[in-house]
């Protein structure tokens, strides 16, 4: 059974606005899911629906087997929203125990994870301070905090790393990779691709409110492969041009080296084969994988722009 | 359950966090101050005979505790003899706690009757009953704090004793509570340092007005704003973008999470109040052996008044997110309900000129708006009823506090509690279908 599944998800929020047109998804147990999308793609908006905090137009979301319309499916849910704002007259220690409370944590149980939790995210020296003197990477810490604080078999971030300093960031990435250490399941959202590529089994990207890539980040990054040769003198222009024609794309690189893009692993030793066959000698080899960048970008190429201002900027976002 | 007391929790630490709620903290702990410094000492019982038979010549009559107060009076000559204790022959019931006698003759039986009129309101067409003569006397005694009072006319046959002509009246007045006598009690303020003689009222009246300014007041007004304003932020907070994110994302249902705010606000009110009176009756009763349970148990209608305004200010809050707005649409219903009594009050007393469409208009709007009027009043009743009797409480709240104790509380409390259970419904309803 898969921990988080969409099925033919639609929503058009009331004004009009198109957020998602049916997206289907899956994730299974134990995976950090990354999805991509530009600003307004409609990420947020598919966290919200499958934690039922928005309704879908159409379209049925389900957590670990349970509708997302059920008040229990939010049971093993844990959640940092996008800017979110924690009341201000907690303290650090208050607000966490305040929403282990709403998850069902028992008082005493709530109030050792909140100090472990506090420790983990390094806010135990002002664990019984009022949120309302903390800076923003304080506050992001403190969310992480909690959505953990109920121990949660899922975990939902909505651009976790937003607003945090390179080194906050790494101690965010050291915190989920702890969960995902410890089986659980995590869906994150991001436009940041270096992030997704670090962290990220699987990975959706979402562009105007569709799917329109799905897969392992591997699988993803190793539709294409780059491969750079370098010869032992520079390439002329008829090699350039006889490359091509055998193998779809070549271009010089720097000093003797030529670029190429393969489909396949095999074509490696096709392309030696075609070199040593004209008696060019070869210095070296390299294969690089596609970035996630370049795949996401060539995603929005491919995609139908079918919404009339495409990448709108999205007006609740405000960055 | 968890859920719950988390909620309560977190409305609690809001309120706290308000500056409102501590202002009316400390307001409230400087009332009990200053009734730890109070004290009195009940009149001397003769000289409150004397002195309330030298007034039977005016009559004050007191319509509502706030309302206005008019004194009447008839120039009456009156020989009041000197106080003494009961005789067997005075023929007036034994074993009655106290009592005194004076003997007092009117010059002209015209006097009494003039008197009598002036107690049913200046209606002078009417003949005067010889059984209402005594009765009349009587009540005036009740008026100034004794009871049971026996009022005997001194029949002028036998030994002439009632020469010099008029009509002499032989009077037996107990003293049950010494607190209600009027004329002469003395009443000391701020631990001693001022202290009056209080001529034309008892201390209990005075210990009962005070204890109603805190109920009526400090609580039924000036606190019911403040703490209204000070919760009614506690949703809009709740729904602000960001925020209410954080709360959605767990297993605990909409309508359960407006439902536990309006129950967590309604308690901290409940538990405020409780505290806050019961320190002052606290206070009141070890300085001056007066007051209690009554002044603890108005707690529950000014909770009540809360309790049924402020789901206006959920509702609004929820709709519009504002706390400004939300405040003023709970006090917006508390002022129509003010208003739309007020309108009835004058209607029954013809002072309204208004056809009896517009009056079912009024009494409909009536049925549906919470009960802030007649709670008020059982508020007063109930300090009142606990400490003083008919006669002094008649005397001091007039019309309707004297007779809360006869509201349908049933309907009283019914009513309001489902204009209260609407409201919130409307809001849990409105939260429950909405885009968050
Ligand atoms: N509450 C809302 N009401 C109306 N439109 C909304 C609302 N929330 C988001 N949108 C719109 O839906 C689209 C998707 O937004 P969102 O899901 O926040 O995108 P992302 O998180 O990918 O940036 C945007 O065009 C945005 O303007
Ligand atoms: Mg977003």
């Amino acid at each position: 059974m898969a921990a988080i599944v969409a099925q033919d998800v639609w929503k058009t929020y009331r004004g009009g606005t198109q957020a998602l047109r049916g997206v289907s998804l899956a994730v299974e147990p134990g995976q950090i899911f990354g999805l991509l999308g530009q600003n307004g793609a409609g990420k947020t908006t598919l966290i919200k629906i499958l934690l039922d905090i928005v309704r879908p137009t159409r379209g049925t979301t389900a957590l670990l087997g349970v509708s997302s319309r059920r008040t229990a499916s939010r049971q093993p849910v844990g959640y940092l929203p996008e800017d979110h704002r924690l009341p201000e007259y907690h303290t650090a220690e208050s607000a966490l125990q305040f929403y282990a409370g709403l998850s069902g944590v028992l008082r005493s149980t709530a109030r050792t994870r909140a100090r472990r939790l506090l420790g983990e995210v390094g806010l135990t020296d002002v664990a019984k301070k009022k949120v309302r003197s903390f800076s923003k990477g304080m506050k992001q810490r403190l969310g992480l905090a909690q959505a953990l604080i109920g121990e949660p078999q899922l975990l939902f971030l909505d651009e976790p790393t937003d607003g945090v300093d390179p080194v906050g960031r790494a101690s965010i990435r050291a915190l989920l990779d702890a969960q995902r250490r410890a089986g659980k399941t995590i869906f994150l959202n991001s436009h940041l691709l270096s992030e997704v590529e670090q962290l990220c089994d699987r990975v959706g990207i979402l562009h105007q409110g569709e799917l329109v890539r799905e897969g392992t980040v591997a699988a993803l990054t190793q539709d294409e492969r780059g491969l750079t040769v370098t010869l032992a003198a520079p390439p002329g222009e008829a090699l350039l041009g006889e490359l091509e024609k055998a193998f779809g794309s070549a271009r010089a690189g720097a000093g003797a080296a030529v670029e190429l893009s393969l489909q396949r692993d095999e074509q490696i030793d096709a392309v030696v084969d075609f070199l040593r066959a004209r008696g060019l000698g070869i210095r070296g080899l390299a294969t690089r994988r596609q970035s996630l960048e370049a795949v996401f970008l060539e995603s929005l190429q491919d995609a139908p722009n079918t919404q009339s201002a495409p990448g709108t900027p999205n007006a609740e976002q405000g960055k | 359950m968890s859920a719950f007391l988390a909620v309560v929790g977190d409305v609690w630490r809001e309120a706290r966090d308000k500056r409102v709620v501590w202002v009316l903290g400390l307001l409230g702990f400087g009332i009990a101050l200053f009734f730890a410094g109070t004290s009195v000492a009940p009149a001397d019982p003769d000289a409150a005979l004397v002195s309330t038979s030298r007034k039977l010549g005016s009559v004050t009559r007191k319509q509502g505790m706030f309302g206005p107060t008019t004194t009447a009076s008839i120039s009456i000559e009156l020989e009041v003899g000197a106080p003494r204790a009961p005789l067997p022959e005075d023929d007036f019931p034994l074993g009655i706690d106290g009592m005194r006698v004076v003997e007092i003759r009117f010059r002209d039986v015209s006097d009494v009757d003039q008197m009598c009129r002036l107690l049913r309101g200046w209606r002078f067409e009417v003949p005067i009953a010889p059984d209402e003569r005594r009765s009349a006397i009587e009540s005036r005694y009740m008026a100034g704090g004794f009871g049971p009072v026996f009022a005997r006319e001194i029949v002028a046959d036998d030994d002439g004793e009632s020469a010099g002509g008029g009509t002499r009246w032989r009077i037996g007045a107990g003293v049950e509570r010494p607190l209600e006598l009027v004329g002469g009690a003395r009443a000391s303020f701020f631990f001693g340092a001022t202290s009056t003689t209080l001529d034309r009222t008892s201390p209990a009246e005075l210990l009962a007005l005070v204890q109603a300014g805190v109920a009526d007041q400090l609580a039924g007004f000036f606190g019911l704003i403040m703490l209204i304003s000070a919760f009614a932020s506690a949703l809009p907070d709740l729904l602000a973008k960001g925020s209410f994110d954080l709360v959605l994302a767990r297993p605990v249902g909409r309508v359960r999470l407006v439902l536990y705010k309006y129950v967590a606000a309604v308690l901290f009110v409940l538990l405020f109040w409780l505290l806050l009176f019961g320190a002052c009756a606290v206070a009141l009763r070890c300085a001056t052996g007066f007051g209690g349970f009554a002044l603890v148990r108005c707690a529950l209608p000014c909770t009540l008044i809360f309790a049924a305004l402020y789901p206006a200010a959920l509702l609004v809050g929820a709709l519009t997110r504002h706390a400004t707005l939300a405040t003023l649409g709970a006090l917006g219903v508390w002022s129509t309900a003010g208003g739309v009594d007020t309108f009835r009050e004058l209607a029954a007393q013809g002072q309204l000129p208004i056809g009896p469409r517009w009056l079912a208009v009024l009494d409909g709007v009536h049925h549906v708006l919470p009960k802030c009027g007649e709670l008020k009043a059982l508020n007063q009743w109930a300090l009142a009823s606990e400490h003083l009797s008919q006669e002094t409480m008649q005397r001091m709240f007039g019309g309707v506090a004297a007779t809360a104790g006869e509201f349908d509380s049933w309907y009283v409390g019914g009513t309001t509690a489902v204009f209260a259970a609407v409201l919130v419904a409307l809001t849990a309803w409105f939260v429950q279908r909405r885009d968050w």
